[in-house]
């Protein structure tokens, strides 16, 4: 018991400097728009607009009722987030709200999309790949995007790649990619940084072009 | 501060600099976009990105404009920080492992107590060590009767008189 006391109070210890998790960082945002900061509501859209936008292109075929449907799951979101008390993920709670918000919306039009059936939100995200919705514009532009993209990181110090990739394409935390990288926890945040602003600068141009657009 | 930023993205931040942080985003407006970006950048890499999105958070935040602003009382917020608090969970356990082991500490010093009982009636005169005065001596008293009629009388604590509890507990009568 001893041990496990020592244990438990050392991890205690530890916890004056406790990092915050993803979905720590999602309710601390929640509680600040529960406090009246409706621009703390904006840094959530950011967030998850285009998670959430592709999830709902899974299931609704139009991209403008997409764009809609997604806006309207967030307005929905917004008015219930007073009684979101954090109990699950931000992120689950507005899958769910988007799928519901789907599945109305397609039930309203008399349709049958039998992809939904049965079907949650961590399914939906790992669903079949998106269908038609793409125009040939929106494909070029796509690709023109991606292409500049995989430009950007192939250009990257090799340090900076590799953990960049770590990060966003495998998950993992920062103490992670610094036991795979051999390297302090503080290198991994400065490369991780270094990263994103070197590939934001070859993206800038690009995204420029449309001024004042944003994805 | 851009460098912490892109670490709140990924949830590597304490609790003290990701307020410093979001009181910035609320006041500065390049300091939000360079949380769109990063955003942006990780669903880039992510392939998550569709076109068709460009705008979307501005249009959003203008239909806000119309909803009314969330205020949920702090009561109950901090109600729920409190059930939900991380040091919570952490100490609970340590807690609940300390009272479980005062009480087994308390049982097993309680089992291996094999003091002798103490001597009650040494005024028997080594008759019967230990032996209560017997009910009949007592009853025959005057007091006997005066002590019953007014046993119900004789619930309060008082230290003086606690010996005579004893003395009146008369066994039912059969």
């Amino acid at each position: 018991m001893l041990a496990y006391t020592v244990s438990v109070l050392f991890s205690i210890g530890r916890d004056n400097r406790y990092q915050m998790s993803d979905r720590e960082i999602d309710q601390q945002l929640v509680e600040r728009v529960q406090s009246g900061d409706k621009q703390a509501f904006g840094l959530l859209v950011s967030k998850y607009q285009r998670k959430l936008h592709r999830l709902l292109a899974r299931l609704v075929r139009d991209p403008a009722e997409v764009e809609d449907l997604t806006q309207e799951a967030f307005i929905k979101a917004y008015r219930a987030l007073g009684a979101f008390r954090g109990e699950s993920a931000f992120y689950t709670w507005l899958y769910r709200i988007g799928i519901n918000t789907a599945k109305n919306h397609i039930a309203a039009q008399t349709r049958r999309v039998p992809v939904l059936g049965g079907m949650d939100a961590v399914e939906m995200e790992g669903a079949a790949h998106l269908s038609d919705l793409d125009t040939p514009e929106r494909q070029l532009m796509t690709r023109q995007i991606a292409l500049t993209v995989e430009e950007a990181m192939s250009g990257l110090p090799d340090e900076l790649r590799e953990a960049i990739a770590l990060r966003e394409l495998e998950g993992l935390s920062y103490e992670d990619i610094a036991n795979v990288m051999n390297c302090p926890v503080g290198t991994v945040r400065s490369r991780i940084f270094r990263a994103r602003e070197a590939i934001a600068a070859r993206l800038r141009p690009l995204l420029d072009t449309r001024a004042d657009e944003r994805w | 501060m851009k460098e912490k930023l892109s670490a709140m993205l990924d949830g590597e931040v304490d609790d003290a600099t990701a307020r410093a942080l979001f009181i910035r985003l609320k006041h500065d407006k390049a300091f939000r976009d360079e949380w769109d970006a990063y955003c942006m950048l990780g669903d880039l890499i992510r392939g998550d990105a569709l076109p068709g999105l460009e705008g979307f958070s501005e249009r959003v935040m203008a239909r806000l404009e119309n909803e009314p602003t969330i205020l949920v009382p702090s009561g109950r917020k901090e109600r729920e920080k409190a059930v939900h608090h991380p040091w919570r969970h952490r100490l609970l356990p340590l807690v609940a492992s300390v009272m479980g082991g005062l009480a087994v500490w308390g049982v097993m010093a309680v089992l291996s107590n094999d003091a002798p009982a103490p001597v009650v009636a040494s005024a028997q005169g080594g008759k019967t060590p230990g032996a209560v005065p017997s009910a009949q001596s007592i009853r025959d008293g005057a007091r006997h009767d005066y002590l019953v009629a007014h046993q119900a009388l004789s619930g309060g604590p008082i230290p003086s008189v606690v010996h005579y509890v004893r003395t009146v507990s008369v066994p039912s009568e059969e």
